[in-house]
């Protein structure tokens, strides 16, 4: 188990008579890089939400290090686990958005110090001294007291992904974290994750940055209306995919390829 | 001038009583509307249910009505409340109704990302409301709120008509005697005034200090 950070079995997603996740298996190994494509609406951004239980689904279960995510199972039967619960479990769980989403009354310092006080527990101290050296490590080490206003959408995505690093998850999750940005600061982000993958971390990348998924990924699975369709190397799926679905999509990419 | 300084025992009176009506109604509003508003946004359905109606109703009814419900029909309930309780608890609940509604618009504009990053980072619910909603709620809250303090201090006026005498009521007694209306109705009218653009100014500074880039 403990090489496994991530397990899906059967996950279901439903809102209202809409099936959002149709049964998605996915095991992710200690620091795979797994990167998720697909068409918009195919689910990509819903599962990784319910992985740190930002979303609740229906059926199936997510283990985090082989703890279930958001019920609890006793003989069978599933009892929602209890706010604080969830909330420990999601502090093992670091996710970044697409929209950022720095708390916008916090310096970029604040920002990733208020989990490492409040739910890592750490001395004031320490915090400042994990925060300093996150914030360095995005190149953002100059602007330790800018408020988010004060950032580009770059400097504010590196801000967010040290304050969801600096937490120190078993797993980072990506949510299209570069596709709010203009394309010339695109690149500065990409290389903050490229670095943090090649340091061993275990991330799920949800992007349409389809060279990042080339270069990056250890595995690239294929997503199409809630389920997974195809999976693999990324040589393998970009160079020869298996289905007529896959080749369409990366149709879309293929001057830029 | 002689005639001023007379009446003004009465009026200084008046004017206590009306600050205490309206400063009570605010602190003891405040706080069950905040607890209101806070069942309004993250209630489970049953109890967010019951806020609501809560809330709209009170908010459509006259705070006359109010007042003269829980002065004359309370009795009849076999609760009989002092003249001032029974203004000052028709006002408070007026109040709550208000200030719950303000808070339900102040954290609604938040943008959901920020309740979604707050959980990202592994905060309970107390520590996301503490940490992220409310200091970002503060700054629209405030000068709603400020408005909803000004409409309670006018609002105070109305439990002269269950003949408690506060500012208005004092006013009134003073003219009964001396015959000099425009004279002490202005003079009212003047404390009332003092009284909110006060209140305005200090939900301005309040405001400066809380707002953010």
């Amino acid at each position: 188990m403990a090489e496994k950070p991530v397990v899906l079995q059967g996950l279901v997603k439903r809102y209202g008579a809409t099936t959002i996740l149709r049964g998605v298996d996915l095991e992710v190994a200690k620091g795979e890089v797994v990167v998720i494509i697909g068409p918009s609406g195919s689910g990509k951004t819903t599962l990784l939400r319910c992985i740190n239980f930002l979303e609740d689904f229906q059926e199936g279960r997510i283990l985090l290090d082989g703890e279930p995510v958001g019920y609890r199972e006793e003989t069978g039967r599933r009892l929602p686990r209890p706010d604080a619960e969830v909330a420990r479990m999601r502090a093992d769980v670091g996710m970044v958005f697409q929209s950022f989403n720095l708390f916008p009354h916090m310096t970029a310092l604040k920002n990733v110090m208020l989990g490492l006080t409040q739910v890592r527990r750490l001395e004031e101290a320490s915090a400042r001294e994990r925060a300093v050296t996150w914030l360095e490590r995005v190149g953002l080490g100059a602007r330790l007291d800018a408020l988010p206003a004060q950032l580009s959408g770059g400097q504010q995505q590196r801000v967010a992904i040290a304050r969801a690093v600096a937490m120190e998850p078993k797993v980072m999750l990506f949510d299209e974290a570069t596709s709010a940005l203009d394309p010339e600061l695109v690149g500065e982000v990409l290389k903050v994750m490229a670095d943090l993958a090649h340091s061993g971390m275990t991330m799920l990348v949800v992007t349409h940055e389809m060279r990042f998924a080339r270069e990056v990924a250890h595995r690239v699975v294929f997503m199409d209306q809630g389920a997974i369709v195809e999976q693999g190397a990324p040589e393998a799926l970009f160079g020869n995919p298996q289905t007529e679905r896959l080749r369409q999509f990366l149709g879309h990419f293929a001057p830029k390829l | 001038m002689e005639l001023i300084l007379a009446s003004l025992p009465l009026l200084g009176q008046g004017l206590l009583v009306t600050l205490a009506v309206s400063g009570a109604v605010l602190v003891i509003g405040t706080v069950l509307g905040a607890g209101l508003g806070l069942v309004l946004l993250y209630g489970g359905r049953g109890p967010k249910l019951a806020a609501r109606v809560y809330v709209d109703t009170l908010r459509g009814i006259p705070q006359l009505v109010l007042i003269f419900a829980i002065f004359y029909a309370f009795p009849l309930l076999g609760l009989r409340l002092p003249a001032v309780l029974a203004g000052i608890v028709a006002l408070t609940l007026f109040c709550a109704a208000h200030v719950a509604e303000v808070l339900r618009g102040a954290v609604g504009a938040i943008p959901r990302g920020q309740s979604d990053a707050a959980r990202g980072i592994g905060l309970t619910f107390a520590q996301r409301l503490r940490f992220v909603i409310l200091p970002q709620a503060l700054p629209p809250f405030l000068p709603a709120w400020t408005n909803t303090a000004v409409e309670i201090v006018k609002s105070s006026s109305l439990v002269s008509l269950v003949s408690v005498v506060d500012l208005t009521m004092a006013a009134q007694q003073v003219v009964g005697r001396t015959r000099e209306a425009l004279l002490f109705y202005a003079v009212a009218a003047a404390i009332y005034f003092a009284i909110n653009i006060a209140l305005s100014l200090a939900g301005q500074r309040l405001e400066r200090r809380f707002s953010h880039g």
